[in-house]
């Protein structure tokens, strides 16, 4: 019951921040531009760290020509039941900003250039 | 050491056997000596939660388990353990669980016993019962993609004896590929693969050499081939693998025919989440060209996502027929009727889905209808999984399916991935029922005049592929039928293959007429083995 309670004060807390950011940041759907080794690098590393730090496989153009990257098992058995993770850029406050859609988790991208789509 | 399934035709696969060599050569040898079972010795019919022996590995990993983000559970314990579990396991949640041979999990390596934790029965047509029971490295199981990227050239092989040695073709390509690059199209045979000639090669050596080559494990790898194109040019090709995007739903064509109705036209060759939208956009653009009728193209389609079966089979026949009814029921075994026994979630039937699902689509959009009373669906061995949910859900609605090609692989089944120790097995726990609850179609559909043995008979007709011919052309053996049947319902002379599985094994085959095994999906893989 104790441990209970705590979770559900710390969930509240998050909720309440996540909330109170959204109401200030102006999310633009945004593309790459100009990929570098270090942008690629980069996005390869926080896709895989958001998803448990399991390895993927990216294209190098990803996210240049759509704000949407899509993330799915490598291996399909035929008949999947799951769905896929979704990743969407954005433009926040001048910032590159990765957003897991699943979780809202904000991943800020320094090593790249992005536009508004 | 027992292994079934020897070599295979990937590295993933090559790791498989590695890795269950390895298991072998430590699983301490055969009967007795095992220690370390927290439920004491065997009893036969007696089985205590898997949970009891979940984890507990004769090698047990550390650090963060990527599946999960969290530690890797594991625990020393014993490949008896890990025998313990399985049989627990499989006992709880295998589909046919009541067909087991419930055997001493002290006296077997645990590659070799998760091999015999299956049913021996077989099927009318004389094929296993279970032809999907197989097992991958954890590590390489649980690994993401960008939705339809793969490291590759862009050619879809086929394997036309199933096996190597044997001849392998180019089924399709991927638009903008190093194979598109190269002049690579269908009907192109490989011949040398990094100088090895595929229906000759005899050694491990050169199977390795060519599996290698076929299928590279990331991009920028550099392979030589020799391919005779069609028209029966041979020349020397040197490819760079990279990371390819897969087209899933291609050749979206709409067809004159001398009535004046156009018959529409479409690729489908895998569901994954980029279908999805590409689906949308193909239903939009045959609505554009007034189509009355439908071919889809599922030769190639070894399933995937089964919600985006349901929303194709929805965008195929409409709010009519679908409103309210299944598309399908995921069935467990009858220790589970209401719960389904891997997630604890309550069971119940996946609809026609109306909307779309967020695969690569916003989600809650209306999906675009064709509302058609019929569809001709063209169909091989590699027809499969959810491919054979859109045959089987629309029939359950009554909407008219006509097959044309070859009998499809007979995969009504799932499973959930289950790593443990890592290993993931794979062991069918459900099966997939209509809405006239009928799945059970293990020797596949076949078309009405398919010679014997034929699976669940759909009418339509047996025609083998046609390598000879684009997908899409109005000549291509298969759509041709198809197009003849439409307006006058007879068929040619029966030619596609039944059951799956059985290939040719000659070379110097009829490019016009002959059948083989793509290694698109996991099992697939598995399947194709150095003859």
């Amino acid at each position: 019951m104790r441990s209970v309670s705590i979770m559900t004060v710390v969930g509240a807390v998050v909720f309440l921040s996540a909330c109170k950011t959204d109401d200030v940041r102006q999310d633009v759907p945004a593309q790459i531009i100009d990929p570098t080794p270090e942008s690629r690098a980069e996005l390869l590393h926080v896709v895989s760290s958001t998803l448990g730090g399991r390895a993927v496989t990216i294209a190098d153009d990803a996210l240049t020509e759509d704000s949407l990257l899509i993330i799915e098992p490598k291996h399909l058995t035929g008949r999947d039941l799951g769905k896929p993770d979704h990743f969407r850029l954005v433009l926040s406050d001048s910032r590159c900003v990765l957003v897991h859609e699943e979780s809202n988790a904000r991943i800020g991208l320094t090593e790249t250039s992005c536009a508004a789509e | 050491m027992g292994r079934r399934t020897p070599l295979t035709t990937n590295r993933l696969i090559s790791l498989l056997a590695l890795v269950g060599l390895a298991a072998c050569g430590g699983g301490g040898g055969g009967g007795g000596g095992f220690t370390g079972d927290p439920g004491g010795g065997w009893t036969p019919g007696v089985f205590l939660d898997a949970s009891t022996f979940a984890a507990r590995c004769a090698a047990p990993r550390s650090g963060i388990n990527p599946a999960t983000g969290s530690p890797f559970p594991d625990v020393q314990g014993t490949t008896l353990d890990e025998n313990n579990f399985l049989r627990s396991y499989s006992d709880n949640t295998y589909l046919w669980y009541d067909e087991i041979t419930d055997r001493d999990p002290g006296l077997f390596a645990t590659p070799e016993y998760f091999d015999l934790l299956k049913t021996e029965a077989t099927t009318a047509s004389g094929q296993p019962k279970d032809k999907f029971h197989f097992t991958f490295p954890s590590d390489e199981w649980f690994q993401l993609s960008q939705s339809g990227i793969s490291a590759g050239y862009g050619a879809e092989w086929v394997f036309l004896s199933g096996v190597l040695p044997g001849e392998v073709v180019v089924a399709f390509t991927e638009p903008n590929s190093p194979a598109t690059a190269n002049g690579l199209a269908r009907g192109a045979e490989v011949l040398f693969a990094d100088g090895v000639e595929l229906i000759n090669l005899n050694t491990q050596a050169a199977f390795d050499t060519v599996i290698a080559a076929l299928f590279p494990s990331q991009a920028d790898e550099t392979h030589d081939f020799t391919v005779r194109d069609l028209g029966g040019t041979q020349r020397n090709v040197s490819m760079t693998s990279a990371n390819v995007t897969s087209t899933p739903v291609q050749n979206v064509v709409g067809i004159p025919t001398p009535t004046g109705a156009v018959v529409g036209y479409v690729h489908f060759n895998a569901h994954i989440a980029t279908a999805e939208s590409g689906l949308i956009t193909a239903v939009n653009d045959l609505l554009a060209m007034g189509i009355s009728d439908l071919v889809v193209d599922l030769r190639y389609n070894g399933g995937g996502f089964l919600d985006i079966a349901s929303e194709f089979a929805y965008m195929i026949a409409g709010a009519g027929p679908t409103a309210g009814q299944i598309f399908e029921n995921l069935v467990f075994n009858d220790k589970h009727p209401t719960t389904n026994p891997v997630t604890g979630v309550a069971l119940s039937p996946t609809p026609f889905h109306t909307t779309t699902q967020n695969f690569s689509a916003p989600p809650g959009q209306p999906l675009p209808t064709l509302d058609l009373p019929r569809v001709f669906v063209l169909t091989g061995p590699n027809t499969c999984s959810a491919s054979e949910s859109i045959m089987n859900s629309l029939e359950g609605v009554d909407v008219e399916v006509i097959q044309i090609g070859s009998t499809t692989c007979g995969k009504p089944y799932g499973f959930f991935a289950t790593d443990n120790c890592g290993t993931t097995y794979f062991t069918i726990q459900f099966k997939g029922e209509n809405n006239k609850g009928f799945g059970d179609y293990t020797d596949g559909f076949s078309a009405t005049n398919q010679t014997d043995p034929k699976g669940t008979v759909v009418p339509g007709c047996s025609v083998a592929d046609d390598f000879t011919h684009a997908l899409g052309d109005p000549a291509e053996r298969r759509l041709a039928a198809a197009l003849a049947y439409r307006e006058n319902p007879t068929c040619p002379a029966p030619s596609g293959l039944a059951p799956p599985g059985v290939f040719k094994t000659s070379a110097g085959s009829d490019l016009s007429a002959v059948d083989g095994y793509a290694p698109k999906s996991a099992w697939h893989q598995n399947r194709i083995i150095r003859r």
